[in-house]
């Protein structure tokens, strides 16, 4: 897939965290996007637009980014995560993978990261 | 840090006012070490030394080290070790202390020494990086002795600064840390921990540090207290908080959980514990960091 049809859906409380990882995604071609503020948000979006990657904060208000995880994972085992948290313990880590997450990065990321990240998971 | 933390020890003696301190640190970040300075805090020579070369220098052509050499106050040897040599921070506002006339270069020197006499630490060439004595410190600035998690907490500030440092800026110095019950807030965000211990902090600041604090932090050029400006103060609590929950994992092997930052602007802010505001003061204005501690 050309990351230009790519739809990315960009889960974080933070009006700045996700502008800072659309700049990033932008730069590498992206162009069409989806946000949400909270695990529900995403849970909703995931739903009605089917985006082909998801990129989802841990710590959030309302519904978390695990539950988040599990709930999309449930609607479809095929949907790509990827958790983008400053809270990079091993044990949220794995719960993160165990609930289906595809990828793990700790915040600040660097550009390179998410770069990998979609020729891997989408270009690749 | 340990410029930051001589120049709280400056505040704290009431050598120097902060104003004094603010103006140095501001020429500081703008300014390159002279070798005087270099060969002073390098004990090759006395600050006597230093000032007949400068008197020199004005009726010769020639260069510092030059007329050094030639007064046989520097070998070759010694000038070449000490240009190849990146000078720790601190050499710099030493140098704007003796500039500005504040302080002498014997009254640094002497300082500088009762200094590393109080805290114990006597290699400051070494000290920049070193965690041993970074802790040691932190631990002497804020006399967390008498909390139960006082130990936490020594580790939760050596982070903060590490953090601020990396992501806002070296041009800042920690005042005193003041006991509160009650704060009245301009801007700025909250954030639990909780787990085996539990830990609240805050960040607060006025309209124009908070712009300048969120334009640093996030790469951008703020010039309004919007929407923004309230998420970069978010994110940096949240993103130090969530380094200390996973250095805490690591090192530790302490599970922690954290919630979700919450604006605190133009509040009454009084949370249930021992909490301890912390200013720390930037060349573009003062931040404060609020530090609760459970009961």
């Amino acid at each position: 897939m050309e990351l230009k049809d790519c739809k990315v859906l960009i889960c974080d409380d933070s009006i700045l965290a996700r502008k800072q990882l659309k700049d990033v995604l932008i730069e590498e071609g992206c162009g069409l996007f989806f946000e949400a503020t909270n695990g529900q948000m995403a849970i909703d979006l995931y739903k009605k637009e089917n985006p082909d990657i998801v990129f989802l904060d841990i710590v959030m208000p309302k519904v978390d980014g695990i539950e988040a995880v599990k709930a999309i994972k449930a609607y479809d085992n095929d949907a790509c995560i990827i958790m983008v948290s400053s809270v990079g313990t091993q044990n949220l880590i794995k719960a993160s993978i165990e609930e289906g997450a595809n990828d793990f990065i700790q915040k600040p990321f660097v550009a390179k990261q998410i770069s990998t990240i979609l020729k891997n998971r989408v270009e690749g | 840090m340990f410029t930051q933390l001589f120049g709280n020890y400056l505040l704290r003696k009431a050598i120097i006012t902060p104003e004094e301190l603010l103006e140095c640190m501001t020429e500081a970040g703008k300014s390159h070490a002279k070798l005087g300075t270099l060969c002073i805090h390098a004990g090759l020579m006395s600050s006597a030394e230093v000032e007949k070369v400068y008197i020199l220098q004005t009726h010769r052509d020639e260069r510092f080290g030059e007329i050094a050499i030639e007064e046989g106050y520097l070998t070759q040897e010694q000038l070449d070790n000490l240009m190849e040599q990146q000078p720790p921070s601190y050499i710099l506002l030493a140098q704007c202390l003796t500039e500005k006339g504040i302080l002498n270069h014997d009254e640094v020197e002497r300082l500088l020494a009762d200094y590393q006499m109080e805290t114990e630490l006597y290699d400051l060439e070494m000290m920049e990086d070193h965690k041993d004595r970074f802790k040691k410190m932190v631990t002497h600035f804020c006399n967390f002795s008498d909390l139960r998690n006082g130990e936490v907490g020594v580790c939760y500030l050596q982070l903060l600064f590490n953090n601020l440092i990396r992501f806002i800026g070296d041009d800042f110095t920690p005042m005193d840390l003041v006991p509160f019950q009650e704060y009245i807030t301009h801007y700025g965000a909250k954030q639990s921990i909780e787990g085996s211990f539990q830990l609240q902090s805050a960040i607060e600041t006025n309209e124009q540090a908070a712009i300048a604090f969120a334009s640093r932090y996030a790469g951008e050029n703020f010039e309004e207290y919007d929407e923004f400006v309230s998420a970069s103060l978010q994110d940096f609590l949240n993103l130090h908080n969530g380094l200390f929950v996973v250095n805490m994992s690591n090192s530790d092997a302490v599970e922690l959980e954290i919630d979700a930052p919450e604006e605190i602007d133009n509040m009454l802010y009084a949370p249930d514990g021992y909490t301890y505001l912390l200013p720390l003061a930037f060349t573009f204005g003062t931040v404060n960091f609020l530090i609760t501690f459970a009961k």
